[in-house]
């Protein structure tokens, strides 16, 4: 090792403000968290973090948990659920979710083949056969991982193409409005 | 831990798009993407200069960095691969919290060469968020990545920790 390591790599803290770094951290919990461990994780100031989370609550991102004496806080998973449902609309025509659709499909039933298997279930019990190699046991808990995202996925891509019409209808009510507005 | 079906699957998504916007922002990388898609993330690429990644000369002229982060039953800690992939001379060196070397703990520094595994050591656990442990990570890529020796041309990790 060198006495000065080269080091190009800038820190999250000199690309991001603390309060997108809260933000991020925020809406990223798996569990609902204390404004210490928050600020502590986003390196930001105990007192900008829970100017932030209370502005995040008042925004409806975020969900005050009261835990005994502790206040805590979490995403709303529910506006998570719709937001990404609304972004894979916005972002992507009906066509490009069908062929998604059929890519996730089409890898299910290559994995279905390779390891004569019907679900990521069966393939997880599989685990435990003691014949595997170590390379051969990593190779299916990435599968299973795959599978078990390719799953969700296809739910939150049909959710999308469900609601595509009625989510189109209502941004062309927005743009007409608009129109209206300043012709 | 609560475990509700489908609930860490937005969450993670919305992870690798954060991941996606840091990479975005860090001098070096390039053409940030997504692997299989942008519709459905598992991975989160981009190409690396070298030179300024590691702020200075280096031997490979490409990089890529490989980031994935997921949520696997059962397990009340995310998984990670954070890779620093070199096509040119297929080397791989990454930081991995998986299920695959319980006896070097949760996580482990793992260094391939043509695709073979040629060193592996314990790493820290970090108990932090995802976000806060990749920030570490990236930050300690670049030592990792000089503290790789060549003999005979192959490559190994001698001296990690760095």
């Amino acid at each position: 090792m060198s006495e000065s390591p080269r080091n190009g790599v800038q820190s999250w803290t000199e690309s991001m403000s603390a309060r997108d770094r809260i933000r991020a951290v925020a809406e990223t919990l798996r569990d609902p968290r204390s404004v210490n461990w928050i600020s502590e994780q986003a390196d930001a100031a105990w007192s900008t973090t829970n100017e932030e989370l209370q502005a995040l609550v008042e925004q409806g991102q975020l969900r005050r948990v009261e835990a005994g004496e502790t206040t805590l806080y979490q995403p709303d998973y529910t506006r998570l659920l719709f937001e990404e449902i609304r972004t894979l609309i916005e972002e992507n025509t009906r066509e490009e979710l069908r062929n998604e659709l059929a890519a996730i499909t089409e890898e299910i039933e290559e994995w279905q083949a390779t390891y004569d298997v019907e679900t990521w279930e069966d393939l997880e019990q599989s685990l435990a056969d003691g014949d595997l190699s170590s390379g051969e046991l990593r190779e299916r808990r990435d599968v299973i991982a795959f599978w078990r995202e390719n799953e969700e996925d296809r739910r939150l891509i049909k959710h999308a193409l469900e609601l595509y019409s009625d989510v189109e209808a209502a941004r062309e009510q927005m743009t007409d409005v608009a129109d209206r507005a300043t012709s | 831990m609560i475990f509700l079906a489908g609930r860490d699957r937005y969450t993670q998504r919305t992870l690798l798009r954060n991941v996606h916007g840091r990479l975005t922002r860090q001098a070096g990388c390039e053409d940030v993407r997504y692997r299989p898609s942008r519709r459905r993330p598992r991975y989160v690429i981009a190409n690396v200069d070298p030179t300024t990644f590691l702020s200075g000369s280096y031997d490979a002229e490409t990089a890529r960095l490989e980031i994935r982060f997921w949520y696997p039953a059962g397990v009340d800690y995310e998984y990670y691969r954070i890779n620093w992939v070199e096509p040119d001379r297929n080397l791989m060196l990454g930081f991995h919290q998986d299920a695959d070397h319980p006896d070097l703990g949760p996580c482990h520094i793992q260094l391939n060469y043509e695709d073979t595994p040629v060193d592996r050591h314990s790493a820290t656990f970090l108990d932090a968020h995802p976000l806060a442990v990749l920030d570490d990570r990236l930050q300690q890529l670049p030592s990792a990545v000089e503290a790789i020796r060549w003999e005979n041309g192959v490559p190994s990790l001698p001296t990690w920790p760095v």
